[in-house]
């Protein structure tokens, strides 16, 4: 049976439309899944909110730094996706598509924010590891989301979609409308402001003087 | 996209810097390149374990999970009807009702208007002509005055 032809087969499973595709194929049973939300498939709307809510939730906890903004972030994109359900291009990549709008949402956020606005969620650490020794893992954790939410908002952005996402370059770039270049320059100078913030960290987990 | 079958330590640094040690993050076509780089430069091989660092830290950051309540809210936004523009401007319920209502007062209007005589049409009524003779008088009245 073609892929096409399994894609059309109503009684199929929908973990069966996504089995084993990737590329065009994965972009065709995006659409198939789409068009079951469409009409209203309960197992459909079920199968991406497990396999894409957690996604942009972190996604969006890596750029706000707060648990509920990201949650808020992630409920506004599925409402926003249920109601592309009827138009959905069958070109388009659902995560790619989320990522996009979630991106859109956590600059509006974070262009709102004041900057005396306290950061809920994340308690951020304060500047250095704390006292040198063995650091707890929760501790160790927070240094780094710190280091993270301090860098500007587009680095953030590109370490956000390529490192913690798993975006391709060129998905990344596409999300953020950039270059490759521009994006690969933008993930240079994250992480080396990142390495420069946990320089310390670092080396007190690695023993070093 | 071909594959460069050759880059510099310059390059090899900015891969790095940009995408971590994680072979897959690189740029498909310089992969196998700096790969190589890597296994015969001590300097490239050092550059590679300090990205590796790196990534090691930066995967140690916390991430959340979404709420049940949150997953819940989502599904049953979903399984919302979605409204349309009749909704929109009829939200009590079938909208058949009022546009049927609406239909059967426009057609009354038009039999009306047909069957039904003009009852300012004949001429006879007092009033009427009384507010005529009284209008013409007046604008006779006003023209003698001149």
């Amino acid at each position: 049976m073609s892929t096409q032809t399994a894609l059309l087969t109503a009684s199929d499973p929908v973990h069966a439309i996504v089995r084993g595709m990737a590329g065009s194929d994965a972009r065709a049973a995006d659409a198939e899944l789409m068009r079951r939300v469409a009409a209203g498939d309960a197992a459909a709307c079920r199968f991406l909110v497990d396999r894409e809510l957690p996604a942009i939730v972190a996604f969006a906890y890596r750029m706000l730094a707060s648990r509920s903004d990201a949650e808020d972030v992630g409920q506004e994109c599925f409402l926003r996706l249920w109601k592309a359900a009827p138009k959905w291009r069958p070109d388009a990549k659902i995560r790619t598509w989320l990522h996009r709008v979630a991106r859109n949402l956590c600059i509006d956020r974070i262009r709102a924010r004041k900057p005396s606005d306290p950061i809920d969620g994340m308690e951020l650490a304060s500047n250095g590891p704390g006292p040198s020794g063995a650091l707890q893992q929760k501790q160790v954790s927070r240094v780094i989301d710190t280091a993270v939410a301090g860098l500007p908002e587009r680095q953030r952005l590109a370490v956000a979609l390529v490192h913690f996402q798993e975006f391709s370059n060129i998905e990344a770039a596409k999300i953020m409308d950039v270059s490759v270049e521009a994006l690969e320059s933008l993930l240079a100078r994250g992480r080396r402001a990142l390495r420069g913030a946990l320089e310390d960290l670092r080396a007190d987990l690695l023993g070093e003087p | 996209m071909a594959a460069k079958e050759h880059i510099d330590l310059d390059r090899l640094s900015t891969l790095l810097d940009a995408y971590g040690a994680n072979r897959t993050r690189w740029p498909e076509a310089e992969r196998a390149s700096a790969w190589a780089l890597i296994k015969v430069d001590d300097k490239a091989r050092a550059l590679y374990e300090d990205a590796r660092a790196l990534d090691g830290l930066l995967s140690q950051a916390s991430t959340i999970e979404p709420s049940p309540e949150l997953k819940a809210e989502v599904l049953a936004a979903a399984g919302r009807p979605r409204e349309s523009w009749i909704q929109a401007l009829w939200p009590f319920g079938a909208a058949w009702k009022p546009a049927s209502a609406l239909a059967a007062a426009v057609l009354l209007g038009i039999i009306a208007g047909v069957v039904l005589p003009n009852p300012l049409g004949s001429g006879d009524e007092p009033i009427e002509t009384e507010i005529g003779e009284l209008a013409m008088t007046t604008v006779f009245d006003i023209e003698n005055e001149q």
